[in-house]
């Protein structure tokens, strides 16, 4: 069954050799199946003396694996049609996310089902149907995610309500309330059937349904987010009437418009800045009533399934709780997060804000709080607005990597400015505004990531001693000598006894942000120096195997 | 809704044109769209692309440049990290967040500081070389990993082709 699916989609994207080979042999096996089928047919036709009789024989041996296959080819082929008709070309994505799951799917099926007793030529039927069943709603699902991302700012909220993607979505709902009907009518007034088998399948639809269900919502969520975005639009086209401008202009050339509206450009980034937090919000509410019913048809069918639920549990509740922290920090975000001073800004020490690329503004110019500037903990510069969104995504800095948050939730310790002792000299933390200038790359990232907080003092007397690097997080005052006008010298102890010196170049003594930290090429610090260990390791390894094949050839 | 997204896309668009780095051209496919745009990709030199211009499109989400965007090669080409149909797979277009697969670090994956120029120049370092851990196009993994030569014949060939000979 796999080996089907496994050739049919590929066989349906055409242009490539390999697939026009591939149709080939699925044109074969179809033909086959088929001459099998008729063989078998006749063959039980004509040995038999009844109809009864011949039907016996059809399901027994040889003539049941030979019926069976074509009953997977045909199911096969149906469901490439419905698939064509619903959703038209499939693109590449999609196909993957079916071969990806479908081998899953069918294995747990089949570990479920023999655990149940029953007719197989029923229990198949019944399968093939429930597999169909749940493609579609793969396919549904990365449709949404298509019809949602479209880049064309033209979409309109009653373009997507007559789209083909809302027609399958009624449809797929539909097909899985007939079905699910159909079940429970069957456990309530006949008698005569398995019940423990009925209510698995159910639970199974139930699971489907819940998937629907999460389509159905993010639907929601983005129609809502289109309309209130059209609701806007239309507000300001209104606004811009009074004022007597082109209506036209404004139709043709919407960026331009964008760009030259600064005012309410807050207000238009509130309706999309939760989304993302709702998004998850749905996703761990349906992994969670996936959870109890999976957890509730355990209990009637196989208890090996107990072993998934629980795995299943576990992440949901993992997810769940992230959602929380998530949303936990990111209220908290404008309290704990240190603000940017307008020296820092006005200096030009930290100047753009990497997620929307533009120039942070000193308090006064600002018109709203979202353009608040927010110093992370590694010392890179954000607008509160552009990491709001930003931290939906990914805890981290954006530019370093580095956690914004610890395991707590709370935010990672920033450097302690008090110990310096010469206020003016705070700022001389090492930042990307430093040029760092070394062979040696790796070496100054690792420099910068275990120790982000050096802060150096310019104070001559204790030039003699040696600082040892500091463990992450602690701020350290590091000794530095005076060679000539421009140039200091420093050295650093590391933990494993090697001595790092470096040298400080201060062009300009008032704006010491624009120097530059100068270390010696041959220093390499143990972490790069087992890596290039292991590399070496490698490439003999690789030497040595071709050296073994020069040898034998 | 897009405001952040449309700003950053037009600033990027000014730099890009501004100074736009050595084999690479890029703009909005029409004016009215900052969301597409058309990408000229150089083959690299001492590459077996050498000597080829490669149309891509970029496709920005609408929360870019929170969500990397999509880039596809129009026609397809033959390269071990491209899929038949002309997607790019390389990491750093990958959505951020940590991998449910595991296979990649959350900081291979996309982050606001990549932009059009960066995403550009890493597809014309997976041209020079690929990445065959991760492949896309299995069947020129494999080309590539076990015949070179052939896979350097059809790739000048495709480009011979794209040329117009």
């Amino acid at each position: 069954m796999f080996g089907l699916f496994n050739r049919n989609p590929e066989a349906g994207a055409p242009g490539q050799p390999q697939n026009v080979f591939l149709t080939q042999k699925f044109i074969a096996y179809s033909l086959m199946s088929y001459t099998a089928a008729a063989w078998s047919l006749h063959y039980c036709v004509t040995t038999s003396f009844s109809y009864l009789h011949a039907m016996t024989k059809i399901t027994e041996g040889i003539h049941a694996m030979i019926w069976g296959n074509l009953f997977l080819l045909n199911s096969v082929l149906i469901l490439k049609g419905v698939i064509h008709m619903l959703f038209g070309q499939l693109r590449l994505i999609e196909y993957e996310h079916i071969l990806e799951r479908i081998s899953y799917t069918v294995i747990t099926l089949l570990l479920s089902c023999s655990s149940m007793n029953g007719l197989i030529s029923v229990m198949q039927i019944h399968c093939v149907l429930f597999v169909c069943c749940r493609t579609l709603h793969w396919i549904l699902k990365d449709r949404m995610e298509v019809t949602f991302q479209a880049n064309d700012m033209r979409l309109t909220l009653k373009d997507i309500l007559l789209s083909r993607f809302m027609f399958n979505l009624l449809v797929l709902t539909a097909v899985d309330g007939i079905i699910v009907a159909y079940y429970v009518n069957k456990i309530l007034y006949k008698s005569n059937i398995d019940v423990t088998y009925t209510l698995f399948i159910i639970s199974q639809y139930a699971i489907l349904g819940t998937d629907l269900l999460q389509v159905i919502l993010r639907t929601g969520l983005n129609l809502f987010e289109l309309s209130t975005i059209q609701n806007r639009a239309r507000i300001r086209r209104n606004a811009d009437h009074h004022v007597d401008e082109p209506v036209i202009n404004h139709e043709e050339r919407p960026n331009a418009v964008a760009i030259e509206e600064d005012e309410d450009e807050d207000e238009e980034n509130a309706g999309l800045e939760g989304k993302f937090i709702y998004e998850k919000l749905i996703d761990v509410f349906i992994s969670t009533v996936k959870v109890i019913i999976k957890f509730a048809s355990s209990f009637s069918t196989g208890r090996v399934m107990m072993v998934t639920v629980l795995w299943e549990a576990i992440t949901t509740f993992k997810s769940a709780r992230g959602l929380w922290k998530n949303w936990k920090s990111s209220k908290s975000l404008d309290a704990s997060l240190m603000d940017a001073t307008d020296i820092q800004i006005e200096s030009g020490e930290i100047d753009i804000c990497i997620v929307c690329m533009e120039d942070f503004l000193p308090s006064h110019q600002r018109k709203s709080d979202g353009k608040k500037v927010k110093i992370l903990p590694c010392t890179h510069a954000l607008h509160l607005s552009c990491l709001k969104n930003w931290i939906a995504r990914s805890p981290t800095c954006p530019i370093c990597r580095l956690p914004i948050f610890d395991e707590n939730g709370n935010v990672m310790p920033y450097q302690d400015h008090s110990q310096s002792t010469d206020p003016n000299t705070t700022a001389q933390e090492i930042s990307p505004g430093i040029a760092v200038e070394t062979n040696s790359q790796t070496n100054i990232n690792t420099l910068e990531t275990t120790n982000q907080n050096i802060t150096l003092s310019p104070d001559n007397s204790t030039a003699q001693n040696l600082a040892f690097l500091p463990t992450r997080n602690t701020s350290l005052i590091i000794p530095i000598q005076r060679e000539d006008e421009h140039k200091h010298k420093f050295k650093i102890l590391t933990e494993s006894g090697k001595e790092i010196e470096g040298s400080l170049i201060l062009r300009n003594n008032i704006d010491t942000t624009k120097g530059s930290v100068v270390l010696p090429q041959d220093l390499l610090i143990d972490q790069d120096a087992s890596q290039l260990k292991r590399k070496i390791a490698d490439l003999e390894s690789k030497l040595e195997e071709l050296s073994k094949k020069v040898k034998r050839e | 809704m897009s405001k952040t997204a449309q700003k950053r896309l037009l600033k990027e668009l000014e730099k890009l044109t501004k100074d736009s780095p050595e084999g690479i051209l890029a703009s909005p496919i029409d004016d009215s769209n900052l969301f597409q745009w058309d990408c000229l990709i150089m083959g690299p030199p001492d590459s077996c692309y050498e000597g080829g211009v490669f149309n891509a499109r970029l496709d920005f989400p609408k929360d870019y440049p929170l969500n990397p965007p999509k880039l596809t090669f129009q026609p397809s080409i033959l390269h071990p990290n491209i899929y038949p149909n002309g997607e790019v797979c390389i990491s750093i277009l990958h959505s951020p967040g940590s991998d449910p697969n595991m296979y990649e670090h959350e900081c291979e994956r996309w982050s606001p500081v990549q932009s059009v120029e960066m995403i550009l120049l890493s597809v014309m370092s997976i041209l020079s070389e690929p990445n065959i851990e991760s492949g896309a196009n299995i069947d020129a993994c494999i080309l590539w990993r076990d015949n070179r030569p052939e896979f350097e014949r059809q790739v000048k060939l495709n480009l011979l082709k794209s040329l117009g000979f």
